[in-house]
């Protein structure tokens, strides 16, 4: 933060305060990385909140229990947030509409029961509900669905609540038949804030349409669609990118502080053909130099190296330890089988870096106990998560890992589980989920995602098999992992001079620098 | 918002059930019919200061350590958004109206001897509170109770104590001129003589100087502006003179309520109970009494009260009459309630006024037609201590409704639960050939009465004919030939009717015993009131029941 410009803060600051200060109902803002979305947001909310009257308040949702906790802790210290509700949307949705309402809902439902207190339970993760969650109602035979919705009633009339996307349309379904539920989220709710709002599933939707036109609550979502990537949970950032067409004023924060100004422009034109590159007199975007230990040793900071594939990754880093250069070459676990790497390899990988940082030497990087209990409990409920999460010392990494995967009823394969042993006997994979700063980093772009290094060397040695959305977010990632200076080079070894791939990259590096 | 219904189980000797409450009613019944208890219920559930106040043994019916439990039902109405806010999703909608609902339950402890008491507000989707703390429709309604025997301390002493709160919360203040004043009294206080000599006096106290080294003290004045409110109090005085004066108790109460309306929170819905405001007021000011508390613009106003002219139907459209039932052991309690629309106004021609209005606080009611009738119960209520002591026994009263249709004053009056007997002439109007008398009554009749008289008459069905003559005929012979099985009939419905067609005077002719002078009747059919007043006084005539006439037409309901 101490090296930004003058002039991009000033930028910043303008981008931020027309949003913070804007009147419209309907706003989406798209913001990239390093564009302090929480600020914005906090700002926003708290400016809202000095003008409400009438014990009225605002909703506030963020995806993980971590996110709404900070929002939480941050709001707090600055306005008075008693009337309104911070939390996690599937939170909202049950302590702030389904369970003021439960028993009238189940008389509404002819049912006879009269509930004290909703027992919860998350839908099991492969379950009918999680694959509708993903996949969408369309694709989804009817049958079932209605089966499953069915089924979800029952459960909820004797008094158990299951978390799925059955929530939203139950939610919406109140609105809509009791009036007295629509009154009471208009009369006490003003607006609702989302964060983190490109994963918005289908049915978060479709709840927060009812909200805005039916509670006439204003609706402020903000999120970065080029950073989705929860779209195997159901995420739809194209839902996102279309609210502009309905009724959506768009505002963006295209200013980073953690990228140089012409590094995050060029990230923005690749994934963005329509991105309009303003320029400026210096450019951090550099071609053809390649990562050698002489150009290593005479760059200022720390490095990261990204190639495609972990082989040409590897023999990179043979070479360059045998040039005897500091660097770190690291690459995530894998599991064959595909099913249950869908499923639970972020689970997996996050026990892992809870396993290797919860004693980190350096304080700024461990991963403290609360906040590995928050995380699972986006999850699990808290009841579930026993105080057995500490870890016993005579326990191995394998032997914790099936032991948080019990409480989520998952079992370890056997062969998966000597997979994973192989693996994390080996440095190269430990030293992928150990933290450091300002280390020296090798490895494949998509295990770059949440890191960054001062300088950037991406290294293309074939051109892209299919140069589709997908690909171009990937290059978007690797490119604005880059802080200072960015270097894209191509391997002479594969034919990729010369091609269109290198063209564009050059063409759209080319209007950085502002001629004359 | 208002109270709109109340159900009360096993308190203080009540058991009850009232629906459909008016914004603004008024609950009469005699002394210990419960209407002071009614009240409290209301408190205790919805007032904090009377709630946090825990139930004993003697709050349960008979002292019978029941549970104890009220109910009241509350119609939002015009509630404001900030106060609807507050009561979140307690609200209930019940046929498109928003309600909220409250229940207390009390259960009886033999542990401490106490009761166990929670409050539960919302019905299917509720929560239940402990009393001793405040919920939140203690934030959104503020209960105002006037007592009967008005406290002018203490609403003198609330009315500054919110004005303090005001003035430090908000930016009122005295002037601040006022406050470089003080700040000047307490500089010329602390250099005052005495009081340097007091602060001289601590210092030059020997031996204390070691510990002290060069410190010394002295004697700060610290009056404060805030605490001002605690030296003010309110003083009446003569405005052209400006001589103070002493009032009384009438226009103490009256300050004492002024005070109270000035003293409340304006953001709360707010719901007044006003027990006996007639006290220490003559009639006038208690009619004007209530006109001033019915513009404070309260949500809802619930009087009790004891006396008729309190009642004012332009404003009351509904009262509530407390009657108290002794069946066998127990005494209960039911309530009768009387619902005035405008329509009911106009069929009384205008007259409900504190004259009609007296008729509400009897059991029993006999109506007669006109003031010489009147005059004749009045008189002998005076002369007869048996009729007197009667009247007493069987709270009952004697009206006149002044020639208007009997109808809707018998109408209204068993609604309440009044018992009524009419006592009406058997008159024939000779110009229309009619039976004035018995058409005037026939609605006094249920259905099974006019099929009894029906058969009576040897007819199938009643029709206006009826009770008409021919023209050449000077009666209907048939209705002659069966007046008194007629008359009877109609005593079983309380309604008293003569044999003959010559009035109230030959009743009273009959009655004093002079039943067969045409020359007394003659005289009194001339002048009606004023010559029965002339001619009782004049032949010092004997009001009393004896044995030839206690079962006479005027007096033979005494021997039922």
């Amino acid at each position: 933060m101490n090296n930004i410009d003058q002039r991009l803060k000033e930028q910043l600051d303008y981008q931020q305060g027309l949003i913070i200060n804007s009147t419209e109902k309907k706003v989406v803002v798209s913001a990239g990385p390093g564009s302090g979305k929480t600020y914005t947001i906090v700002q926003r909310i708290s400016k809202e909140l000095s003008n409400i009257k009438f014990n009225q308040g605002i909703i506030a949702c963020s995806f993980t229990k971590e996110a709404s906790k900070q929002l939480e802790e941050r709001l707090e210290q600055k306005c008075d947030i008693s009337h309104s509700y911070i939390g996690t949307i599937d939170s909202f949705v049950l302590m702030g509409i389904i369970d003021p309402y439960k028993n009238r809902l189940i008389k509404h439902w002819n049912g006879k029961n009269i509930v004290k207190k909703l027992k919860i339970r998350m839908a099991e993760m492969r379950s009918l509900a999680s694959e509708i969650t993903k996949y969408g109602t369309k694709y989804y035979d009817k049958v079932a669905y209605k089966n499953y919705l069915n089924k979800w009633k029952n459960d909820f009339l004797n008094g158990v609540y299951e978390i799925s996307f059955a929530n939203y349309l139950v939610a919406i379904y109140l609105i809509r038949n009791l009036p007295e539920v629509k009154e009471y989220l208009s009369n006490k709710y003003i607006s609702i804030y989302i964060d983190e709002a490109q994963d918005l599933n289908e049915f978060q939707h479709m709840l927060i349409k009812v909200l805005a036109d039916e509670c006439q609550l204003n609706c402020f979502l903000i999120g970065d669609k080029n950073q989705s990537i929860y779209q195997f949970r159901g995420a739809r950032p194209e839902q996102f990118y279309n609210l502009c067409n309905l009724g959506y004023t768009e505002y963006k924060i295209n200013v980073s502080v953690r990228c140089h100004k012409s590094i995050l422009e060029f990230a923005n034109s690749i994934v963005d053909d329509k991105y309009v590159i303003t320029g400026s007199d210096e450019s951090r975007v550099n071609f053809n130099i390649l990562p050698t230990s002489e150009e290593l040793s005479s760059i200022s900071g720390n490095f990261m190296i990204l190639f495609e594939t972990n082989q040409n990754a590897s023999l990179w880093y043979q070479y360059l330890l045998k040039k005897g250069v500091d660097v770190i070459y690291s690459k995530p676990i894998d599991i064959a089988d595909k099913d249950f790497k869908d499923e639970y390899l972020d689970l997996i990988e996050e026990i892992l870096f809870f396993y290797y940082n919860f004693d980190n030497k350096n304080t700024k990087l461990t991963y403290r106990i609360d906040d590995f209990r928050t995380y699972l409990s986006n999850f699990i409920l808290e009841e579930q998560i026993k105080n057995n999460i500490l870890i016993n010392f005579e326990s191995n990494v394998i032997e914790y890992l099936i032991k948080i995967l019990s409480m989520f009823d998952v079992s370890l394969p056997e062969t998966i589980k000597i997979e994973l042993s192989t693996q994390l006997c080996e440095d190269v994979h430990v030293n992928h989920y150990i933290k450091r700063e300002d280390a020296n980093r090798i490895m494949t772009i998509h295990s770059s995602k949440g890191l960054e290094a001062e300088n950037v060397f991406v290294v293309f040695t074939q051109p892209p098999f299919k140069y589709d959305d997908e690909y171009k977010r990937k290059l978007f990632v690797a490119f604005s992992r880059a802080k200072n200076n960015l270097y894209i080079s191509f391997s002479n070894t594969s034919g990729i001079h010369g091609t269109q791939f290198e063209s564009i990259l050059l063409k759209k590096a080319s209007a950085l620098l502002i001629s004359g | 918002m208002f109270i709109q219904e109340v159900t009360i189980k096993n308190f203080r000797g009540l058991d009850i059930d009232i629906k459909n409450l008016k914004k603004d009613f008024l609950i009469i019944g005699k002394n210990d019919s419960g209407k002071s208890n009614f009240c409290y219920a209301i408190r205790k559930v919805l007032d904090y200061s009377i709630r946090k106040i825990p139930l004993t043994i003697s709050d349960s019916s008979n002292y019978n350590k029941g549970d104890i439990f009220i109910y009241l039902k509350i119609k939002l109405e015009d509630i404001s958004l900030a106060n609807r806010n507050n009561l979140s999703h307690y609200i209930e909608k019940i046929n498109n109206e928003d309600y909220i609902e409250v229940y207390f339950n009390a259960k009886f402890s033999e542990d401490t001897l106490h009761y166990n008491e929670s409050i539960t507000i919302g019905s299917l989707d509720s929560k239940e509170y402990a009393t001793n703390i405040s919920n939140p429709l203690d934030k959104v309604l503020d209960i105002i109770y006037v007592n009967p025997n008005y406290d002018f301390e203490k609403d003198k002493k609330n009315f500054f104590k919110l004005r303090q709160q005001k003035s430090i919360d908000g930016n009122e203040t005295i002037n601040p001129l006022i406050k470089k004043s003080v700040e000047e009294l307490n500089v010329s206080i602390q250099n005052d003589d005495y009081i340097t000599g007091l602060s001289n006096e601590i210092n030059d106290q020997e031996g204390f100087g070691e510990i002290f080294e060069d410190v010394e003290f002295k004697i700060k004045s610290d009056v404060d502006i805030s605490n001002i409110y605690k030296s003010l109090d309110i003083i009446p005085y003569v405005k052209s003179t400006e001589d103070s004066i002493n009032i009384g108790d009438g226009k103490s109460k009256t300050l004492s309520m002024l005070l109270q309306r000035i003293s409340y929170n304006d953001d709360k819905e707010k719901i007044l109970i006003i027990e006996e405001p007639e006290n220490h007021l003559y009639p006038l000011l208690q009619k004007c009494y209530v006109k001033l508390t019915s513009k404070f613009n309260l949500d809802q106003m619930i009087y009790t009260s004891h006396s008729p002219y309190i009642i004012d139907y332009r404003k009351m459209r509904q009262i509530l009459k407390f009657v108290t039932t002794n069946n066998g052991k127990h005494k209960k309690t039911i309530c009768k309630t009387l619902n005035i629309d405008e329509k009911d106004y106009e069929a009384f021609g205008f007259m409900l006024n504190e004259e009609i209005s007296e008729i509400f606080f009897y059991d029993k009611v006999l109506l007669v037609e006109g003031d010489s009738e009147k005059y004749f119960y009045n008189a002998l209520s005076i002369k007869d201590e048996n009729f007197q002591s009667y009247l007493v026994k069987n709270k009952m009263g004697i009206f006149s409704v002044y020639g208007i249709d009997f109808a809707p004053a018998k109408k209204i009056l068993n609604k309440l639960g009044i018992k009524v007997l009419i006592k009406t002439d058997n008159d024939i109007f000779p110009k229309q050939r009619r039976y004035a008398g018995i058409a005037r009554v026939l609605n006094c009749l249920d259905e099974s009465g006019k099929e009894r008289l029906c058969k009576i008459l040897n007819i199938n069905e009643l029709t206006k004919e009826l009770f008409k003559y021919e023209e050449n005929e000077t009666c209907n012979s048939l209705i002659e030939e069966k007046m008194t099985e007629i008359t009877s009939l109609f005593k079983e419905y309380g309604v008293l009717l003569s044999c003959h067609h010559d009035g109230f005077e030959k009743d009273f002719l009959e009655f004093i015993g002079q039943a067969d002078n045409v020359e007394d009747f003659n005289y009194l059919k001339e002048a009606k009131l004023k010559n029965l007043h002339k001619y009782i006084v004049d032949n010092k005539v004997e009001l009393t029941i004896n044995e030839d006439n206690k079962n006479s037409i005027l007096v033979g309901f005494m021997n039922e």
